[in-house]
């Protein structure tokens, strides 16, 4: 959701706004799932048939799913205990298979059309160990807008009817759900239970909803146009030219990134957000100030929260919980129980940093990005008692503001050192750019010409703006509950200084081409 | 509930369980320990803990685990 995009959603929504609001409360989430596939049809063009075979898969197995349950309950009665638990695997085992079957055909559609080219090149690779040349067939076929999303969001919403959370909603209701439009680009992930019957209230025009909406929708222009494209000219010379520049400068150019993902990937979720909210209808929240993180872990709870809260329902537990690791556990009960913890843990987490590291992209710098995050995980658990200690013994308690401060600095830089694995063109190129980092030269960015002087005091001001607005959010002070028990004629007032702020500071114009969204189209 | 405590203590001694009410958000049970006393529960108690019961206020506290296990069992 470049610029263009941002204001194509932003028009499409009035229009469809303008119209939901003019039909009767029944008719509006039809209005809104018919809306959604034009948006869809529009951006995707034919693609549309894979978001649509997702939604009949999903929606048949889930049907399937509530029969057998039904079954089930009538079979069941008069039955001893030991025959009606035998009775249950039976459909367990039925009620597997669905799902197994209709998750393979949807691995299948993402599979192949966002990893085929990837897997191909790892094949090619492997055979010419052998010296043997193997021409994997290249596709060039573009991706279905946001599948890594809503295959995972469909995903969910199966395993949990399997898994009897709530029975399987009717068609309208499972192609509303994974295909409501405003959430399509870059999620959030939605859970069923939460979004559908707001989906389905058809609620009318609620004043606080329209401004709270708009204020998310402008907060999130602000962050994208005026901080994120702003930054992503210095992020982008120096990843793209980095052999050019000296230590100070790669860095700055890390860092800045780093700060650039956050404000456009944050930014796009609240313009989706503010979109999804004027009908009256609440998303997921993604992001919770994550550089406020004490560790890694703590890190990924309050960035990009949906995924983070999907692998944990559907990798993490699942794999904890599977017979393998039970036996496993089992057979390690002599063992001391760090052993046992550390060993389980291993395995599951390698399953969920995979699937991160592969969701984020087909390339095996993304497997290298999910690894990192791993063996920082482990490596936190591992040191985990043995930092206990020697706070302990050096009397230092670890809840003290300058500690606090410390664990914060630790976990921005461990999290820049990540996203430099994600933004780099290769891995070598990420090695090469960690090896520049402690090379010296000169520290004046303004005479590599990246950049002129105005703009680059702009990209600290406005990034100063976006850590005031995080520190207030982290002291829980509500902003938005603030702006919305304002009078009309102040609420006007900011909503057109934002407005302002955007078009005079934004960076556009001319020459300027906007980068892509980082996370956009996945 | 005893068979229950001594499972809990297995897993994390010197805590006293019968009186802890704040099992997850005090951090007393980490979502390792979780899955280390979901293992346990299952054989123990014959049941089975999918991960759609994994929710804090299941395992809040000795009382609401004892009521999760006494709900499966008698789902079966």
């Amino acid at each position: 959701m470049g610029f263009k995009i941002g204001i194509y959603l932003l028009l499409f929504a009035s229009i469809v706004y303008a119209i939901y609001l003019a039909l009767p409360k029944k008719a509006r989430p039809f209005c809104l799932l018919a809306f959604s596939i034009l948006f869809y049809v529009i951006y995707s063009k034919f693609l549309t048939i894979f978001l649509l075979l997702t939604i009949l898969t999903v929606y048949f197995g889930g049907i399937a799913i509530n029969k057998f349950n039904d079954k089930f309950a009538l079979q069941k009665q008069g039955l001893e205990k030991e025959d009606r638990k035998k009775l249950k695997q039976k459909f367990n085992r039925k009620k597997f298979w669905v799902v197994f079957c209709v998750i393979l055909v949807n691995l299948a559609f993402i599979g192949v059309l966002k990893y085929f080219n990837f897997f191909g090149s790892i094949f090619e690779g492997f055979f010419s160990w052998f010296n043997v040349t193997i021409h994997w067939p290249v596709l060039k076929i573009a991706l279905p807008l946001g599948i890594s999303y809503y295959t995972l969001t469909a995903i969910g919403y199966l395993v949990d009817v399997n898994r009897g959370k709530y029975r399987a909603g009717n068609f309208w209701q499972v192609a509303l759900f994974i295909g409501y439009f405003p959430q399509l680009y870059e999620g959030p992930f939605a859970r069923f239970d939460q979004l559908s019957p707001q989906l389905w209230e058809g609620k009318g025009f609620d004043a606080n909803n329209f401004y709270g909406g708009l204020l998310s929708i402008l907060w999130g222009f602000f962050k994208k146009m005026v901080i994120a494209d702003r930054l992503a000219i210095i992020a982008t010379e120096v990843f793209s030219n980095y052999a050019q520049y000296n230590g100070i400068i790669i860095l700055l150019g890390i860092v800045l990134f780093t700060i650039q993902l956050y404000a456009e990937f944050s930014g796009i979720i609240d313009i989706a957000s503010g979109v999804s909210e004027l009908f009256g209808i609440k998303l997921a929240k993604n992001f919770n100030q994550p550089f406020f993180s004490r560790n890694v872990g703590e890190f990924w709870r309050r960035w990009h929260i949906s995924l983070g809260a999907w692998l944990k329902d559907y990798i993490f537990y699942p794999v904890s919980m599977s017979r393998g690791i039970t036996k496993l556990n089992k057979k390690m009960q002599k063992l001391n129980s760090f052993m046992q913890l550390f060993i389980t843990s291993s395995i599951a987490l390698l399953a969920v940093w995979l699937t991160n590291g592969l969701w984020h992209g087909a390339g095996a710098k993304y497997i290298v990005y999910g690894m990192y995050y791993y063996v920082l995980m482990l490596v936190g658990l591992c040191c985990e008692p043995l930092f206990a200690k020697i706070y302990k013994k050096m009397k230092i308690n670890k809840d003290s503001k300058p500690m606090i401060v410390l664990s914060f600095l630790k976990t921005f830089v461990l999290v820049n050192l990540g996203m430099l694995i994600f933004r780099a063109n290769s891995l070598t190129a990420a090695v090469k750019m960690f090896g520049g980092i402690f090379t010296g030269g000169q520290i004046d960015i303004i005479r590599t010409g990246i950049i002129d002087c105005q703009d680059f005091i702009m990209c600290f001001v406005t990034i100063a703006i976006l850590f005031a607005v995080d520190i207030i959010k982290e002291k829980n002070i509500n902003i938005k509950q603030w702006f919305l028990t304002r009078k009309t004629a102040l609420k006007l007032t900011i909503v057109i200084l934002i407005l302002v702020l955007i078009v005079v500071f934004g960076a556009y114009g001319n020459g300027y081409v906007p980068p892509d969204p980082i996370y956009g189209a996945f | 509930m005893e068979k229950l405590l001594n499972i809990l203590n297995k897993i994390k001694p010197n805590i006293d369980f019968s009186k802890e009410q704040n099992l997850i958000e005090g951090g007393i049970l980490t979502s390792f320990d979780i899955i280390r006393l979901v293992a346990e529960l299952n054989s123990e108690f014959d049941i089975e803990i999918t991960p759609l019961y994994i929710l804090p206020e299941n395992f809040k506290s000795a009382e609401t685990i004892l009521k999760l296990i006494e709900k499966l069992q008698e789902e079966d």
